[in-house]
């Protein structure tokens, strides 16, 4: 049997398109700092590390190495983490199998990007087969206006559900105090006058390009219930993969089988059956309105092609009867390795009652998810017991 | 190449931008003006090169410079047959070492300059050679003769 | 090393906050025999073909030597037609650097999954066509090939709407 497992603590840097005051390390320090603060914790009651990174954003390889006492790892067990978009749920379940299993007491994870850098598209098309895919892939914008067009094609949903989603995710992100896109008054108008990168996903359809970095401290049950009053306790992890050709999988927002996959299990590893009704928030990863539309089905918070609807209803809203996103999601703020980690750390802060101005009253089951490269998900549930 | 097993030839090409932040700016910039700084924690005498912000053994910030005079022990060399496209003896030997700055506790990685390479030996004093023109980078120092 | 490889700081004055550089990697990259058999079948012949898994008989487009869905050898050759149904499009007008150049990818461009007549799996390829409201799924598609062929996906030049 495992060990439990809690969050005790998270760290974010304040999420922005361009840090030009600092170097990757020194914004890494920013985040691991904050959560060590946050804890009450040294460096030195740190048993290892976990980092979470996606090259080549930032252009060079392994920049765990060169930024290692900026983590504060010299001499510690570390390892380093690249997964695409999950890196930051991956480094987060590597964190918690190696406390689960009773291998360290109390580990320190890090997802870290400074997408300023580079060209993200230009990175992210390196990713497609170099004989295939990459030829017409216009990064992940590209990808995700093909599936979206596919989706709208089968579901119905219109580009005024996608808007409502642009609207709810950059108005809810005004809650929060690290989130990178803030728009108060954005409104459907706004977004549908927006001009499209790629049809039909829209400018203000998707993601932003974010500078940021996060970090949690994840612990034992014993040595968690000393650090928090409150830990967020880890519930259950899940992985699933997909084919990766984009064309393997042509309905790939509709079926999203991994995403599918991976919440089924942990659903019933928690003994959900009615996801709406069981969990008290989601944090989802996901990067465009359409995907999050899609992935409303892929989670099992609605039927097949009532995904507008339930946008429509305000259920997903943060007065709704399932908030997704109250930290405005990665359609508020992207830096790809810190990504999935902020899901799973603004789903602890919810649990743990600190998550302030954007807190989901008396949440009690969380939802977290990261999907990366158009094929992978993780997915995690946080509790309070 | 088989008939049966194409090898295909292809390049990746991204531009990047690199941001210092502000220790290693005021090493660039120091670079440029001809100084060398270290940078450590107060209190503690360990100073490093090229500079860190924040100090990853006792997590404090670095904030106590000096400026080292470019003298210095060579720690350790190679000495490379042919030279890259990045330095300046493109084609000729040249002798990479890393040498132990008077003032600081790491080493600098850098040319040596030698007309005899083969009496090198770990220990040799060197003293750092500026460039007469220099912008903020590493180029801004020719290398290390000896003394 | 490419020659635009540079110092970073190169000619640069410390006041830009922000060191522009250039990563330039070129590599050498096995097709296997698979995608070999492809490519040359696509340049010598105009012809193109995927593998069928005897599992599930899902035909492959690109073809490759396991089923993922079966975790089963394929084998089979089998030749799909050059005509096939649009499963997703886009037209892309956001500017980015083409990592396979170095230079701006021309914009706009029309792109798509095309499931070929013959195979499950579905390919990705150019459209001809850019103004998004004259494309669509479920429309038909025909493969447009270059007059000299080099045996690489840009064999095809892009996909024409049918009718």
């Amino acid at each position: 049997m495992p060990h439990k497992v809690g969050i005790v603590a998270t760290g974010q840097t304040k999420h922005t398109a361009k840090r030009t005051d600092i170097n990757l390390r020194e914004l890494i320090t920013e985040a691991v700092t904050r959560a060590l603060d946050d804890a009450g914790l040294r460096m030195s009651d740190i048993d290892a590390v976990m980092l979470g990174n996606m090259e080549p954003f930032e252009g060079f390889m392994l920049p765990e190495l060169w930024s290692v006492e900026g983590w504060g790892g010299l001499g510690k067990p570390a390892m380093k983490f690249n997964t695409g978009g999950t890196v930051g749920t991956s480094t987060a379940i590597a964190a918690y199998y190696f406390v689960a299993s009773g291998i360290y007491d109390t580990i320190l994870a890090v997802g870290f990007e400074k997408q300023s850098e580079g060209h993200t598209q230009t990175a992210i098309t390196t990713v497609g087969d170099p004989l295939w895919e990459r030829t017409m892939m216009a990064g992940a914008i590209g990808n995700f206006a093909v599936m979206a067009s596919t989706y709208v094609h089968e579901s119905g949903v219109t580009e005024e559900h996608a808007a409502k989603i642009a609207v709810k995710s950059r108005r809810n992100a005004c809650n929060n105090e690290y989130a990178h896109l803030q728009m108060p008054n954005l409104t459907v108008e706004e977004v549908l006058a927006s001009p499209y990168l790629a049809y039909p996903v829209r400018r203000l359809d998707f993601c932003p390009q974010s500078d940021g970095a996060c970090a949690m401290v994840l612990a034992t049950e014993s040595k968690a219930k000393k650090l928090a009053p409150q830990p967020a306790w880890i519930k259950a992890v899940a992985t699933a993969h997909e084919q990766q050709y984009m064309g393997d999988s042509p309905r790939r927002l509709a079926d999203m089988r991994s995403q599918r996959a991976a919440s089924q299990r942990v659903y019933k590893a928690c003994g959900i059956s009615d996801p709406v009704r069981d969990l008290d928030v989601a944090e989802i990863y996901e990067v465009a309105t359409y995907a999050e539309l899609a992935m409303y089905e892929n989670l099992g918070f609605c039927a097949p092609g009532q995904s507008g609807k339930l946008i429509d209803q305000g259920v997903t809203t943060m007065s709704g009867q399932l908030p997704v996103n109250p930290s405005g999601g990665v359609l508020a703020t992207n830096c790809i390795g810190a990504t999935a980690m902020i899901r799973v750390a603004e789903a602890a802060l919810q649990i743990m009652g600190k998550a302030g101005k954007r807190q989901v009253p008396g949440a009690n089951l969380a939802l977290a998810t990261g999907y990366g490269g158009n094929a992978w998900t993780d997915a995690l549930i946080l509790g309070r017991e | 190449m088989s008939e049966s097993h194409w090898i295909v030839k292809q390049k990746i090409e991204i531009p990047f931008h690199y941001t210092p932040g502000p220790a290693l700016l005021r090493f660039l910039e120091g670079l440029r003006d001809g100084k060398l700084f270290a940078s450590g924690v107060r209190g503690e005498s360990r100073k490093t090169v090229p500079p860190l912000s924040f100090c990853g053994r006792s997590w404090k910030p670095a904030d106590d410079w000096a400026e080292l005079p470019g003298t210095g022990t060579l720690e350790s060399f190679a000495v490379v047959p042919h030279g890259m496209a990045e330095l300046p003896q493109e084609g000729e030997r040249i002798v990479f070492g890393l040498v132990k700055l008077d003032g600081a506790d790491t080493c600098l990685a850098h040319l040596i300059h030698t007309k005899e390479p083969g009496k090198l030996k770990v220990g040799t004093k060197v003293r750092l050679r500026w460039r007469a023109e220099r912008s903020p980078g590493i180029q801004a120092i020719a290398g290390f003769d000896l003394l | 090393m490419s020659e635009k490889t540079k110092n970073p700081a190169a000619g640069k004055k410390a006041e830009g906050l922000r060191v522009p550089w250039l990563l330039s990697v070129e590599y050498e990259y096995a097709a296997g025999h698979f995608a070999t058999r492809f490519f040359q079948e696509l340049r010598d012949n105009g012809r193109i073909w995927g593998v069928r898994c005897p599992g599930c008989q899902r035909v492959y487009i690109p073809p490759r030597p396991v089923c993922g869905i079966c975790a089963g050898k394929t084998g089979e050759w089998v030749e799909v037609g050059d005509e096939g149904v649009i499963v997703g499009c886009t037209v892309v007008n956001v500017p980015f650097i083409d990592p396979m150049t170095g230079e701006q990818r021309p914009i706009p461009y029309g792109f798509a999954i095309i499931r070929l007549d013959g195979a499950s799996t579905a390919l990705y390829h150019f459209l001809e066509e850019t103004d998004p409201k004259k494309l669509g799924v479920g429309k038909r598609v025909k493969a447009v090939f270059r007059p000299e062929r080099k045996g690489t996906l840009l064999d095809i030049k892009h996909f024409r709407l049918l009718d």
